[in-house]
């Protein structure tokens, strides 16, 4: 044992180090939207799916807003709101992601495969 | 000047390897570490010198002996944590073995070090994942859990360079079986 590292040591370290963090890019990845609920006012008004390239004019509060369902990608290219906010939000692609548009009242929500619901009852 | 038999030298190395193996296990238990399953591993480093003066399956089954005594110590034998333990010891113990050969060609204790830690974290999140959790909980554990083993890994690969280089392993080496 004369030298103190050899390339073989370097090697391993670099093996680990791409199979145990491999799993970063795996996840995002694998994780896409499945779907997109769209809400008006605190009520659904349709849930489309990701897999079907679309374009839906939302009926919002202030007038009309266009979202572009194209690839699995979301976003608004027209708004009829004064900020134009949700716009500016850009492409949403992954559960939980959200475009929301104040003045309209909308929101736009990823969502992704169904999974177990974390809340066991509500009471009103 | 005491003379002993090879057979008594060896029995007296491997206990000796076992009970530092153990006991820096068990007080690697008390240090405060980011994660349970996340111990610096210095309880390798008499693995390695017990795979290098007795060759390595005596030196690898130091690790096993030393899980198994540790969960009796702490009095889960048979518990999860035994298992995670025996089976994470088992897969660095078989990896080290494999790499051991190529030490002093392509290699040095560091590698054999940290290819060891890592098995040893991958085998036990795969187990827990199978056996007890969520498999995708483990991949999300499994990035940080590959930046502790690199560091604790190449950690105690340098103490175990420094050990089998320094005089205090000398006597040992003189009279290798």
């Amino acid at each position: 044992m004369k030298k103190t590292a050899y390339i073989g040591d370097g090697v391993i370290i670099i093996v680990v180090l791409l199979v145990g963090l491999s799993p970063i890019v795996g996840i995002r990845g694998n994780d896409r939207a499945t779907s997109f609920e769209i809400t008006i006012n605190g009520r659904v008004y349709s849930i489309v799916s990701a897999s079907i390239d679309t374009t839906i004019i939302i009926p919002g509060k202030m007038g009309k807003m266009v979202l572009v369902i194209k690839d699995g990608v979301a976003w608004v290219s027209e708004s009829s709101c004064p900020r134009k906010i949700c716009i500016k939000t850009g492409k949403i692609n992954q559960p939980g992601q959200v475009i929301a548009c104040v003045p309209n009242k909308v929101l736009i929500k990823a969502l992704g495969p169904q999974k177990r619901r974390e809340i066991d009852a509500i009471l009103k | 000047m005491l003379y002993l038999s090879d057979r008594t030298r060896k029995l007296a190395l491997y206990s000796i390897l076992v009970s530092l193996s153990l006991s820096i296990w068990v007080f690697e238990e008390f240090i405060p570490r980011p994660a349970p399953w996340l111990k610096p591993g210095f309880s390798y480093i008499p693995v390695i010198i017990g795979m290098e003066l007795m060759g390595t399956v005596l030196g690898g089954s130091i690790a096993l002996l030393r899980s198994f005594l540790g969960a009796l110590i702490f009095g889960r034998l048979f518990s999860a944590s035994f298992i995670l333990s025996i089976s994470g010891a088992s897969a660095a113990v078989i990896i080290m073995s494999l790499l051991f050969p190529l030490r002093g060609k392509m290699l040095t204790y560091i590698g054999i070090s940290v290819a060891g830690a890592f098995t040893n974290i991958l085998a036990q999140l795969i187990i827990a994942g199978k056996l007890f959790y969520d498999m995708k909980a483990m991949l999300i554990l499994l990035p940080p859990s590959t930046v502790w083993t690199v560091f604790a890994g190449g950690v105690v690969g340098i103490l175990a360079n420094a050990i089998t280089k320094s005089r205090v392993s000398a006597p040992l080496k003189e009279r290798k079986n």
